[in-house]
């Protein structure tokens, strides 16, 4: 048996895990300071939140950090939801970093941009909360993930 | 019993029932909703249509976290009418109301904080 995949060092890994209680990073990037503060306020009692109102200071905080999930709005001014998504896939290490776009539209051309610059979900404000968490979860914890973890 | 101007339910389920933070989304709401009814207001005037509706776009979701009542219908009026070519005059009359409405809304909070 591959020792890397042997069920000690799984174990060993679940452990670490939980002593450190290694919380998931989660970025949310909304201008909006009530939303960023619903977001921060919900998701922080089972996440690691940083809460970032412009797209340039997200990029640049993106270079020293990676996170598990990036939750972003589109309508920002100075950089759009839309040019922050294309940026964070040109990026090697935030290349495949599960992305979710919120939107006060519920337009599905909306949606198909986001689709195709490689957001993985989208959910129109004002958001149901149960349905956010579960988003996150989805993206967070993948099916194949939960089972080895 | 007067109906509620607004409801907390939503908020406060987000905020996991915190008083605390719920005080300080109220807090936030109070200072940014008129002020943005204020800029969209300014926007209007300036014939500036298309930050109108940027900004009608903006806040909506904000209302909608609060249930306010009927200002969302409004708000998304005001988005959609602003958007055109030709705006329709409206506008002015729905910005009133939501001025209006949301001066309501603040005194009910600022009562229901006191």
């Amino acid at each position: 048996m591959n020792p890397i995949l042997s069920e000690n060092v799984l174990q060993k890994a679940k452990r670490i895990r939980k002593s450190n209680n290694m919380k998931k990073t989660i970025l949310v990037l909304d201008d909006e300071s009530i939303i960023g503060l619903l977001l921060e306020n919900f998701l922080s009692t089972q996440f690691e939140v940083k809460h970032i109102d412009n797209g340039h200071d997200a990029l640049e905080w993106l270079e020293l950090n990676l996170p598990d999930l990036i939750i972003c709005d589109i309508e920002m001014p100075g950089m759009s939801g839309f040019e922050f998504l294309a940026q964070v896939r040109q990026r090697g290490f935030t290349r495949h970093t599960p992305f979710v776009m919120l939107s006060g539209k519920s337009e599905s051309k909306e949606r198909i941009k986001c689709y195709q610059l490689g957001a993985q979900d989208y959910l129109t404000k004002p958001f149901n909360p149960e349905e956010l968490l579960e988003i996150v979860k989805k993206n967070l914890f993948p099916i194949h993930f939960s089972i080895a973890w | 019993m007067p109906e509620k101007l607004y409801s907390l339910d939503l908020v406060k389920k987000l905020a996991h029932n915190n008083k605390e933070v719920v005080h300080k989304l109220i807090n936030v709401f109070m200072e940014q909703a008129p002020a943005s009814l204020r800029d969209i207001k300014s926007a209007y005037y300036s014939k500036d249509y298309a930050a109108v509706s940027t900004l009608a776009h903006k806040i909506k979701p904000t209302y909608g976290y609060f249930s306010v009542h009927g200002t969302e219908k409004d708000l998304e009026l005001i988005e959609m009418l602003s958007a055109i070519e030709s705006p329709s005059p409206e506008i002015e009359e729905i910005i009133i109301k939501l001025e209006q409405a949301t001066r309501m809304v603040v005194a009910e909070m600022k009562a229901d904080l006191n």
